[in-house]
C-alpha cells in the first residue's frame, strides 16, 4: 500500500482504526479464500461416486448422500467445513491418502528457508542499489538500474531458474539442479542450513527467487529515495548549507519506511513465486505440493494450499503495516 | 523517448510481427506430420557441430524445425495474453463503470471483491482457476479447451485492476457537466454511460492494459511452463521451454535457450513500450527520475 493512502487512513480513523479495518479486512480475506476452498473441494469431485462406485443403485447413492451430510444445505456445510478448517482440520489429499494439514506441515519449513534465504540475498542488494541510484538521478548509473530493472521484470522466473541450472548445473557442475539433499531435523523442522551440501541445494534456487524480487526492491527503492531528496524539508536543509550528509539521514528517514513495508508485503507474493521455483528446482515445498495437487486435481489439497496462502498474506500485510505504523510517525496522529 | 527505450521496443517488435505472421513467414510447417522426419531429431543449431540448413536453430525432439515451431508458439502466446489481457479489460470495465455508477451497496460489495482478490498475487489466482477448469471439464475436453482455459484463468486475475482504474475514472466522468447535461435532456442511463463516460474511462482502462499485457504474456508462458496451459500438441512458448527444460542435462541446450530469448524479447519490448505509453499518459511522473 503506498504511503499516501496509509497517512489518509490512519488520518481517518487513527490507528486503533486503522488496525481493526486491517484486521476485519483479513478476516474477509480469509472467508472470502474459505469460500472458495469449500467451493473447489465440493465441485471437483463426486464423493458418492467414489464411496459407493459409479454403478451404484440409486437408493444406495441417496443412502451414501445421507451418510456423508450431503442432504444438509450447502451453508452449514460450510460452516462444518471452515469450522474444521480453523481446527487445522483440512480433510485427506484424494493423490498422497494422507490428511491436507499434514502434507503442508511436512513441506512448510523447506518454503520457509526458501523464502527468508532469497530475501537475505535480495533486500540488502536492492535496497543498496535504489538507494544509491536513488541518490543520483539522472547518472549513467542511475539510468542504467533503470535499464536493468526494465530487463529484470521482463524475465519470468522459470526462465532466470533455467539459465542458472544451465550455467552451474550443466556447464559447470558446481551445484546441484533438483531436489533438497543435505537435511537436518531438528525438533521436526528439517533444514536445509545446517550442511554445507544442504546450502549447495538452497544455492540456485533461492538466488533464482532473489532475482526475481530484486528489480522491485530497486525501483521501489530508487523511487522513494528520489522523492525524497526533492522534499521541501531537504532543499531547506541544503540551502542552508548543512552538511550532505544531514540532508542524507533526513532524507533515507522519510524513504525508508515505505519501502520497509513493501518489501514485507513482497514476502507474501514470493510464496506465490516458490511455486515457480520450487517446480524448477523439484524443491519439495508447499509451492510444488500446490502445483502436484492442481495437475491431480486432488481437491481438498488445493483447497488447504489457498487457504494456507491467504492466512500467509493476511499476516504479512498485517505485519508489514504495523511495521510501517511504527516506523513513520507520520502515521501515529 | 530515450534511446534505451527504442532499441527495447524494436528488440521486440520485430519478433512479434514474425510470430504473428508465422502462417507466411516460418520455413516449415510444425503441425504437418508430413514435413517432418525422425532421422531431423534433436539437430543442434546449423552453425554448430553435427547441424545443419535448413535447420538454423536445431530442431526438437520430434524433428521440428525449432525456428517455426518458435514462431508458432510465440503466436500463440501473443494471442493469448491479447485475449486475456482483452478479457480482464472488458469485465474490469464493466465492473468499475457500473459500481462507479451505482455507488451505494453494490459498489462497495464489488470494490472490496476486487481488493480482496488484489490481495494474492495474479498467478496464483491464473493457476488456480486453470486448476478449477481442469477439475470442472470432463477429461476428454481438458486438453482441447486448455487455450480457451488458459486465457480465461489469466483474464479473470487481471479484472481487479482493470475494475479500480475504472470506477475511478468513470467517478470523475459522471460528476461532468456534460453527463448532467445527458440527463436532464432525459437520455437513458445505459446511453449516458456508454456515449459520455466510457470515452473518459477508456484511456488510462488502455494505458493499464499496455502495461498489463507483458504480464499477461509471462502469466501464460508461466502456466504453459508448469504444464497447466497449452499442450505440448499445439506448445506456445512456454511449452517449448518446458519441453526443452528435459533436455539441458543431455547438452540439448538449444531447444530451452531460444524459445526463452524470444520470450525476453518479446516481454522486454512490450514492457518498454508500456513504459513510454505511462510516461506519455502522466508526464507527471517522467518528470521525476
Amino acid at each position: 500500500m503506498s504511503a499516501g493512502r496509509l497517512v489518509r487512513a490512519a488520518a481517518a480513523g487513527g490507528v486503533a482504526g486503522l488496525v481493526l479495518r486491517r484486521l476485519g479486512q483479513g478476516a474477509l480475506v480469509m472467508l472470502a479464500a474459505g469460500a472458495l476452498a469449500f467451493a473447489i473441494s465440493e465441485l471437483a469431485g463426486d464423493p458418492v461416486a467414489a464411496m459407493v462406485g459409479l454403478d451404484a443403485s440409486p437408493e444406495r447413492r441417496a443412502e451414501a448422500r445421507i451418510a456423508l451430510g450431503l442432504d444438509r444445505p450447502a451453508l452449514l456445510r460450510f460452516l462444518d467445513w471452515a469450522g474444521a478448517a480453523l481446527g487445522g482440520d483440512l480433510g485427506l489429499s484424494w493423490r498422497l491418502r494422507i490428511p491436507v494439514a499434514e502434507a503442508l506441515a511436512q513441506r512448510l519449513p523447506a518454503t520457509a528457508e526458501l523464502v527468508v534465504v532469497s530475501a537475505l540475498f535480495a533486500i540488502p542488494a536492492g535496497l543498496a542499489a535504489g538507494t544509491w541510484a536513488g541518490l543520483r538521478p539522472g547518472s549513467a548509473g542511475s539510468r542504467g538500474a533503470a535499464a536493468a530493472s526494465l530487463l529484470g521484470v521482463s524475465v519470468p522466473t522459470f526462465v532466470i531458474g533455467l539459465a542458472l541450472i544451465q550455467v552451474f548445473a550443466v556447464e559447470l557442475r558446481w551445484l546441484p539442479a533438483s531436489g533438497r539433499a543435505g537435511t537436518v531435523e531438528l525438533g521436526g523442522w528439517r533444514s536445509s542450513l545446517l550442511t554445507a551440501q544442504g546450502w549447495a541445494s538452497i544455492l540456485l534456487p533461492a538466488l533464482t527467487l532473489a532475482l526475481f524480487q530484486l528489480p522491485a526492491i530497486l525501483r521501489l527503492a530508487r523511487a522513494e529515495t528520489a522523492e525524497a531528496l526533492a522534499a521541501e524539508h531537504i532543499r531547506f536543509a541544503r540551502a542552508r548549507g548543512l552538511p550532505e550528509r544531514v540532508a542524507l539521514r533526513h532524507a533515507l528517514r522519510s524513504a525508508a519506511p515505505p519501502v520497509i513495508a513493501a518489501t514485507a508485503t513482497n514476502l507474501g507474493a514470493l510464496v506465490a513465486f516458490s511455486v515457480i521455483t520450487e517446480t524448477v528446482f523439484q524443491w519439495p515445498g508447499t509451492g510444488l505440493f500446490f502445483l502436484q495437487s492442481v495437475e491431480a486435481v486432488d481437491a481438498p489439497a488445493m483447497a488447504g494450499c489457498l487457504v494456507l496462502a491467504a492466512a500467509i498474506f493476511v499476516a504479512v500485510n498485517l505485519v508489514a503495516d504495523l511495521a510501517h505504523l511504527a516506523l513513520d510517525p507520520r502515521l501515529r496522529g | 523517448m530515450r534511446p534505451v527505450l527504442v532499441l527495447a521496443v524494436a528488440l521486440g517488435l520485430l519478433p512479434a510481427l514474425a510470430c504473428l505472421f508465422a502462417p507466411w513467414v516460418a520455413p516449415q510447417d510444425p503441425f504437418d506430420p508430413a514435413a517432418l522426419s525422425l532421422r531431423d531429431a534433436f539437430l543442434p543449431p546449423a552453425w554448430a557441430e553435427g547441424g545443419r540448413a535448413p535447420f538454423w536453430l536445431g530442431t526438437d525432439g520430434q524433428g521440428r524445425d525449432l525456428l517455426s515451431t518458435m514462431l508458432y508458439g510465440g503466436r500463440l502466446s501473443i494471442l493469448v495474453a491479447l485475449a486475456a489481457t482483452a478479457l480482464g479489460l472488458g469485465l474490469g470495465a464493466l465492473v468499475g463503470v457500473v459500481a462507479g455508477a451505482a455507488g451505494g451497496w453494490l459498489d462497495a460489495v464489488l470494490m472490496r471483491l476486487a481488493e480482496v482478490q488484489l490481495t494474492l498475487p495474479g498467478i496464483l489466482v491464473a493457476i488456480l482457476v486453470n486448476g478449477l477448469a481442469r477439475a470442472l471439464l470432463p477429461p476428454g475436453a481438458r486438453e482441447a479447451l486448455a487455450i480457451p482455459a488458459t486465457a480465461l484463468a489469466i483474464g479473470l486475475s487481471d479484472w481487479p485492476q482493470f475494475a479500480r482504474v475504472a470506477r475511478a475514472a468513470a467517478a470523475v466522468e459522471a460528476r461532468r457537466d456534460f453527463v448532467a447535461a445527458a440527463r436532464i435532456t432525459g437520455l437513458p442511463g445505459w446511453r449516458i454511460l456508454l456515449r459520455h463516460v466510457l470515452p473518459g474511462v477508456a484511456r488510462p482502462l488502455l494505458t493499464l492494459a499496455a502495461v498489463l499485457l507483458p504480464l499477461a504474456a509471462i502469466a501464460e508462458a508461466t502456466l504453459s511452463f508448469l504444464g497447466l496451459g497449452a499442450p505440448p500438441s499445439t506448445p506456445s512458448l512456454g511449452t517449448l521451454i518446458r519441453l526443452g527444460s528435459e533436455q539441458m542435462f543431455a547438452g540439448r541446450w538449444w531447444i530451452a535457450a531460444f524459445p526463452s530469448a524470444l520470450l525476453v524479447a518479446l516481454a522486454l519490448g512490450a514492457n518498454a513500450a508500456a513504459e513510454a505509453l505511462r510516461a506519455r499518459a502522466d508526464p507527471h511522473r517522467s518528470a521525476r527520475p
